[in-house]
């Protein structure tokens, strides 16, 4: 063989190599004619679909990280995060965010959450509310994409070319907010189409680019996990702590949430814990008062943002599409977040206080 | 004799990067039994030409045929047949002389077994002067002891055609004649020896076969005993030159004081002449040319015509 | 020939001096954890190296951790870059080829012995490392260890997962090892070819680091290194591990192919 051609061939089996993954994911998918709303029904109807797998989300919403309460939001929503999941309902699943020398494992099952770090070697536990801030498990594209696909109306969806994600053919679906409040300026995601599993979401704010958060399964089996897997098995020698939650009660700091704040309705599932969120699908509001302690420390994070406006009772900041809003309103803190526009954060404080 | 020459290449060619033609148009002919001395100057393509001889440098172009078999095609085949000393001995610094021998011949195919690679290494290292006792590394070697190994490594497998580039560097006077004579009784036990100098003696006093390469090409490739032919003119030397140049007429090519060079066939016929004509005759016989002018000439030539 | 070069890579004192300088760094931290019992407590400091304080038969695998990401490579890049231009430099390759050794046959037999020298390597800092931790820093407690998931393994779990680690550091340094041979081809200098090869693997790392170079990262040769520690969550967490052994066969294959392509016709001219 000639010198030339044994190069060649060296060239082509280098070519095959680094060309056959891509050429995998590049594949075409035979494209699925549901409409917009089949698509969403199918999403909606994949809620309870037992799945196990990787999750990669990449976030790109800067939140300055001083203290550790919004330590975890931060990192969620601003960095990149690779979770393995087991998912066997909604109301239990294991979900393990992988470090390169560690993990942090969140197990839910049923009303308990249960948290173990590996660094720490500790455990804690944590009642689960709708009261707090979002989690690793929240960025699921299952989780997420119900989240942002609840209430929406049937002519905000449009659909979008099929593609390829996991491996597996996937129905592409548009969410875009008509709420002119929203700074959410529009949502894709891609659907599996055997099982309307979502498989990718991503998440766009206005005027961007890249999307703000965008959330991937890389690795999809769609066996129900069992018990066992989504279950911890911790040895001994751990440390055990109980969670602390955000804010005690809405009832017991006074103020009963109002039915609409800053126009928005009371969304169904927050009624019972008492709480106020508000607004539908990505379009969303979040009224809540705070522990004293958590209020004083989100407070001191605040006031070293330099963007965040100081009116002495309220301060009140933007992180790319998400609004914060730290209220006093008589003697409680309230804490007001929401991917809508600062200005309608600002309303609905100004209400809460008349209410109040 | 029709047998197929050990070596020979047609129109050896070959390009450098940048252009320069180290080896140029090359038709090599060893015969088996030759002693062939390949002559040039450092630099004229010898290292080269032997290099791509045994298949470690490609030609640009040209054919070389090695024991009759296509290289390098067949080299790996042919190989096995040829023991050779390329441009200066190596050896792996920290193993003994005996180690490097015995790792060099496990290497290749078709190794001796143990003992009797052992049995071999004693005798071939013996046989190029070095003491088979010893261990010390080769690091410690010097030159001349390198190259005396060199040439172990060369002999290890009694090969039918020896290529060897030059053999005596590094050799004292006593050595280089240890080795030619170890040369020539392989020689003439059958073994075939293509060896390159840039020494004229060395190459007279063993070779039967000489080519001369010249700025890469092969300007003269003759067997010594025709170069050494007589030239047909008479060497002659006497107390009387005018009387003799009188006698002999045009028949007087080249004068110098007292010798003259006389074209004639015979240099008894040429002597009885004289002789009868009363013109005293100090020297007379026929001239040979020693291989330096052989070669001068012959460079010479190359070297206008280009 | 492969029998010949694995002699010769047992005989050259280099190799032996090499593995010894391998070993220092792990002694070195096994001796100063043992003495000053200033480890990193838990939750402070590598996890591997704070589970170590309590249990000495994990030192194996804190000292593979500790000479995967720059020792071992720079070995390996050292003893692969000698692998054809070391016998160049020695004058010994011609002698090789002539007598004749075929061409290919001797990239297979220095592949081969560069491999040997990695499983060499590698088993050394493990044996060396069972044997300091042992000694210096005590046994493993009975309870078993903690696992990355919070799981307990067993002492026997714990050597099945190190019998994988050790075959996944081997795995990792065989792209290294096929690159170091190619650019051994390539010149005939021995250290030009290491050089070379610690070049790329500092481009493959800094590349890592890099956001812009994100397309990329599934092919960097250094990307899947680290997953061993995969190999210590619970359940097991292959992904990474597959993919990294898959990127280094492909390494192994392309750079052994190129240093076929580049030396079964190359001119020996030393």
């Amino acid at each position: 063989m000639v010198p030339a051609a044994r190069w060649l061939l060296v060239l082509a089996v280098a070519v095959g190599l680094v060309g056959a993954p891509v050429l995998v994911r590049a594949w075409p998918v035979e494209p699925s004619d549901a409409s917009p709303v089949e698509v969403a029904e199918a999403v909606r109807a994949s809620a309870g679909t037992g799945w196990s797998g990787e999750v990669r989300s990449q976030g790109s919403v800067e939140i300055p990280q001083s203290d550790a309460t919004l330590d975890g939001v931060a990192r969620l929503l601003g960095e990149s995060s690779t979770l393995r999941v087991w998912w066997r309902s909604p109301e239990e699943y294991r979900v393990d965010r992988v470090r390169p020398s560690g993990e942090t494992d969140l197990v839910r099952a049923g009303d308990v959450t249960l948290r173990w770090r590996y660094e720490g070697n500790r455990v804690t536990f944590t009642p689960v509310s709708t009261l707090r801030l979002p989690d690793d498990p929240d960025v699921v594209p299952l989780a997420l994409a119900r989240r942002m696909l609840a209430g929406a109306d049937d002519d905000e969806l449009t659909r979008l070319p099929d593609d390829r994600v996991a491996g597996r053919p996937a129905a592409g679906l548009r969410l875009a907010p008509a709420d002119p409040r929203s700074t959410i300026d529009r949502v894709d995601l891609w659907a599996d189409h055997a099982s309307g599993l979502p498989l990718r979401v991503e998440v766009y704010a206005d005027d961007e680019a890249a999307p703000a958060l965008a959330s991937e399964v890389t690795d999809l089996d769609l066996r129900r996990p069992t018990a066992r897997e989504t279950a911890l098995d911790l040895g001994d020698g751990l440390e055990y702590g109980r969670g602390v939650g955000l804010g005690g009660p809405g009832r017991a700091g006074g103020i009963t949430p109002p039915e609409r704040l800053a126009g928005l309705p009371r969304r169904e599932e927050s009624r019972e814990s008492g709480l106020g969120v508000y607004g539908r699908g990505p379009t969303a509001l979040a009224a809540l008062p705070l522990r004293d302690s958590v209020a004083r420390g989100l407070r001191d994070q605040l006031r070293q943002v330099r963007a965040t406006r100081d009116t002495g009772s309220r301060l009140a900041v933007a992180f790319g599409p998400l609004s914060v809003v730290l209220a006093r309103i008589g003697d409680r803190a309230y804490l007001l977040v929401g991917t809508v526009t600062l200005p309608t954060v600002d309303r609905a404080a100004d209400e809460l206080e008349e209410a109040a | 004799m029709s047998e197929e020459p050990l070596v020979r290449t047609q129109a050896l060619t070959k390009l450098y990067r940048g252009g320069v033609r180290a080896v140029d148009d090359v038709a090599l002919e060893v015969r088996r039994g030759d002693v062939y001395g390949f002559l040039g100057a450092n630099g004229s393509g010898k290292t080269t030409t032997i290099r791509m001889l045994l298949g470690l440098v490609r030609p640009t172009s040209g054919e070389v045929h090695l024991l009759g078999q296509p290289v390098p095609r067949a080299v790996d085949r042919v190989l096995t047949r040829v023991g050779a000393l390329v441009e200066g001995p190596g050896g792996y610094a920290h193993l003994s002389g005996r180690a490097n021998l015995q790792v060099l011949d496990a290497a290749g195919g078709g190794s001796l077994r143990r003992a009797a690679r052992r049995r071999r290494t004693d005798e071939v290292l013996e046989h190029v002067g070095l003491d088979p006792g010893d261990r010390r590394p080769v690091r410690t070697y010097s030159l001349g002891m390198r190259q005396r190994l060199g040439l172990a490594a060369a002999l290890f497998r009694r090969p039918e055609l020896l290529v060897l580039d030059e053999p005596t560097n590094g050799l004292d006077p006593q050595g280089i004649t240890e080795i030619r004579e170890l040369l020539l009784a392989l020689n003439r036990e059958g073994t075939t020896v293509l060896l390159s100098s840039h020494l004229l003696a060395e190459v007279e006093q063993m070779s039967t076969r000489v080519g001369v390469l010249a700025d890469g090409r092969l300007v003269l490739q003759d067997d010594l005993a025709e170069l050494h032919a007589p030239t047909g003119r008479v060497r002659l030397r006497t107390p009387d030159p005018d009387r003799a140049v009188a006698l002999l007429a045009g028949r007087v090519e080249h004068r110098d004081g007292d010798v003259l060079l006389v074209r004639s066939p015979d240099a008894a016929a040429l002597n009885a002449e004289l002789v009868g004509a009363g013109i005293p005759v100090a020297e007379l016989g026929p001239e040979r040319r020693s291989l330096e002018q052989v070669v001068l000439a012959a460079t010479g030539a190359a070297r206008e015509a280009s | 020939m492969i029998r010949v070069e694995l002699w010769q890579l047992l005989r050259r004192p280099r190799t032996w001096i090499t593995i010894a300088a391998l070993n220092a760094l792990p002694a070195v931290v096994a001796v100063l954890l043992a003495l000053t019992d200033l480890g990193p407590r838990p939750g402070t400091g590598p996890p591997f190296l704070s589970a170590v304080l309590t249990d000495g038969t994990l030192f194996p695998l804190a000292a593979l951790g500790l000479v995967l990401p720059l020792f071992l490579p720079v070995a390996v890049a050292v003893v692969g870059g000698d692998a054809v231009a070391g016998e160049s430099q020695g004058g010994t390759l011609r002698y090789l080829l002539v007598r004749p050794v075929p061409r290919a046959r001797l990239l297979v037999a220095k592949l081969v012995s560069v491999v040997a020298f990695v499983v060499l390597a590698t088993l050394a800092v493990a044996v060396v490392g069972y044997v300091l931790g042992l000694l210096l820093l005590g046994d493993a407690p009975v309870t078993g260890t903690v696992s990355v998931s919070g799981s307990t393994l067993t002492p026997e779990q714990m050597y099945v997962r190190t019998a994988m680690t050790f075959v996944y550091v081997v795995l990792c340094m065989l792209g290294v090892a096929a690159i170091a041979l190619f650019f051994s081809t390539l010149t005939e200098s021995s250290v030009g070819a290491a050089l070379g090869t610690i070049g790329l693997l500092i481009a493959s790392t800094v590349l890592l680091g890099l956001d812009a170079a994100e397309p990329l990262e599934p092919y960097l040769m250094t990307r899947h290194w680290l997953a061993f520690v995969d190999l210590f969550r619970d359940p097991i967490r292959w992904g990474d591990v597959v993919d990294g052994t898959l990127t280094q066969l492909a390494y192994l294959v392309v750079f052994a192919g190129a240093a076929w392509a580049n030396f079964a016709t190359k001119d020996v001219a030393r």
